[in-house]
């Protein structure tokens, strides 16, 4: 059964094929301590498994860069397997490019602007298969 | 294009004292009505012929109501504009500060804006972030780096005084021995005497090499610049490296094709670079010929003394060639264990060069030879 946690900047749904649905709040602009309360709130949810997750991002805008740093680093790596971005604006189209050629996350990263093609595209490479990579790495 | 009715002229409808009759003023309220409802977006209610007519004071208070959101949303309009002109200064202060490597400045992200002038706004940012830590990580890593330098060329410089001293002690006590007992020692005992002189010349003369690069490196060597003779600084160079190349099976040839002789030069750093380059061609050349052909000409208005070290040996391959003048770096690692050398000497000898407002390049091809020139600027002296 899908489960859902809420943060002050997200709203994370565990689905019951393993992909994990993040939706960042209209507005929310990312702290670093944002970012780590995300990233353990994750963490919670998927029990030390690595998942794929689909971040909608089209209601934010604005993330500090610690928080950039922290979401595409090895805390978050240990979380998700692979990561597809929503995007709807030039503004998302923007952060998401920054952080998949600037911040370069250790785990397959693309923007999307529909939910069906990331879904395709994660299943595609591998990362939902079974949902339940057991996070060994 | 259709003119606007409210825009026609009125002739026709006046009485005759110029005044609007009712149903004029009715026809024409009606239609400014119509018009602000249009330019607002608000919904204006369909006249019906069956319907009574509006009374005038409503019609009057519609109009007032539209007409009020009507500035409202002009306010607006122009609240917004000034924001965007506001967000497009920012926008070109900050690309300002950044063509003048000022990652400082910030651009206002806001919300209510347009699409575009926000992702401006937020990549601008994002880049003045990454930009600045990147030159803050850079700067202090150049600054450590430069430090290290300092502190190893000062380790070289000192370490290599220390060695010098018991250094020369060994090469002097061994020349005194041979002096005193060349006559009475066994063979032996002097072969052994000249392997050990020979291998403190050797060490002492890599240990210049490493005191002569970090100075350099430390910009710390300053030349010595006399009046000099071209041909006697480059008769002795051949005869100090004649027993050498005899030793090699080498033929020694000397070319002086200059019209110039008495100079402006440093003597000892010019006779240590034509040293450097002459033993390299003999180091590398077998039962060949190692020739130093020196030649003037005119460039570019200037004068410039051209000393080419040509030899017949093993050469150097094209992707070896820009290598060889980097410090500790010979053509290939093989060639240390076999030839010997620190690697410092094309270095230095480029480096002496440049000092001297010259340079020193390479031409060779592999299993033909080659041929190092060193270039300094002809400066006759005033003397001569």
């Amino acid at each position: 059964m899908a489960r859902t946690l809420e943060t002050r900047t997200e709203t994370l749904t565990l689905g019951d094929d393993g992909v994990m649905f993040c939706t960042v709040k209209p507005t929310a602009e990312h702290t670093l301590s944002d970012a780590v309360e995300n990233v353990r709130a994750s963490a919670e949810l998927t029990r030390g498994r690595r998942v794929p997750m689909i971040l909608d991002t089209r209601g934010t805008q604005q993330i500090s860069r610690e928080a950039r740093i922290y979401y595409t680093g090895p805390e978050n790596a240990k979380v998700i397997n692979a990561c597809a971005m929503l995007i709807s604006s030039s503004a998302g189209k923007i952060l998401g490019n920054f952080l998949m050629r600037v911040n370069h996350p250790p785990f397959p990263f693309r923007l999307f602007s529909d939910e069906a093609s990331a879904r395709v595209w994660l299943k595609e490479i591998g990362a939902t298969r079974s949902g339940h990579d057991e996070g060994s790495r | 294009m259709t003119k606007d009715p409210a825009e026609q002229p009125r002739g026709p409808a006046l009485h005759g004292d110029g005044e609007l009759s009712d149903q004029e003023l009715d026809d024409r309220l009606q239609r400014l009505l119509a018009r602000v409802a249009a330019a607002t977006g608000a919904p204006d209610p369909p006249l019906s012929a069956a319907a009574p007519p509006e009374p005038r004071r409503q019609r009057l208070e519609r109009l007032e109501a539209a007409a009020a959101a009507l500035i409202d949303s002009e306010a607006a309009k122009r609240a917004r504009i000034e924001r965007t002109d506001q967000q497009f200064g920012e926008l070109v202060e900050v690309v300002t500060a950044l063509a003048s490597l000022d990652y400082s400045q910030r651009v206002t992200v806001d919300e209510g804006q347009d699409d575009a002038i926000n992702a401006l706004a937020i990549g601008l940012n994002m880049m003045c972030e990454e930009l600045a830590h990147a030159t803050t990580a850079l700067t202090r890593t150049r600054d450590d780096a430069m430090a290290a330098n300092r502190a190893k060329s000062a380790f070289l410089a000192n370490m290599s005084h220390e060695f010098r001293t018991p250094l020369n002690a060994i090469i002097g006590y061994t020349e005194l021995i041979n002096e005193e007992h060349g006559d009475t020692a066994a063979p032996e005992i002097l072969a052994d005497l000249r392997r050990i002189r020979g291998a403190a010349v050797h060490l002492l003369d890599l240990i210049q090499d490493t005191l002569d690069i970090s100075k350099i490196e430390a910009d710390k060597l300053i030349l010595d610049v006399r009046a000099l003779s071209v041909r006697a600084l480059v008769d002795d160079v051949i005869a100090t490296i004649t027993p050498s190349a005899q030793s090699r099976g080498n033929e020694l040839i000397l070319e002086c094709l200059q019209a110039s002789d008495m100079i402006r030069g440093d003597p000892t750093r010019l006779r240590q670079i034509l040293l450097n380059l002459l033993s390299n061609a003999n180091k590398f050349t077998t039962r060949g010929q190692v020739t130093l052909r020196v030649d003037e000409r005119e460039l570019s208005g200037a004068r410039w003394l051209d000393f080419a070290v040509i030899d017949t040996g093993i050469g150097i391959a094209p992707e070896k060639q820009h290598a060889i003048f980097e410090a500790f770096i010979q053509a290939d690692d093989s060639t240390t264990r076999v030839y010997g050398g620190t690697g410092l000497g094309l270095t230095i000898s480029r480096r002496l060069c440049e000092l001297m407002g010259g340079g020193l390049t390479v031409e060779s091809q592999v299993g033909v030879g080659s041929t190092f020139t060193a270039t300094i600027p002809l400066v006759l002296d005033a003397a001569w």
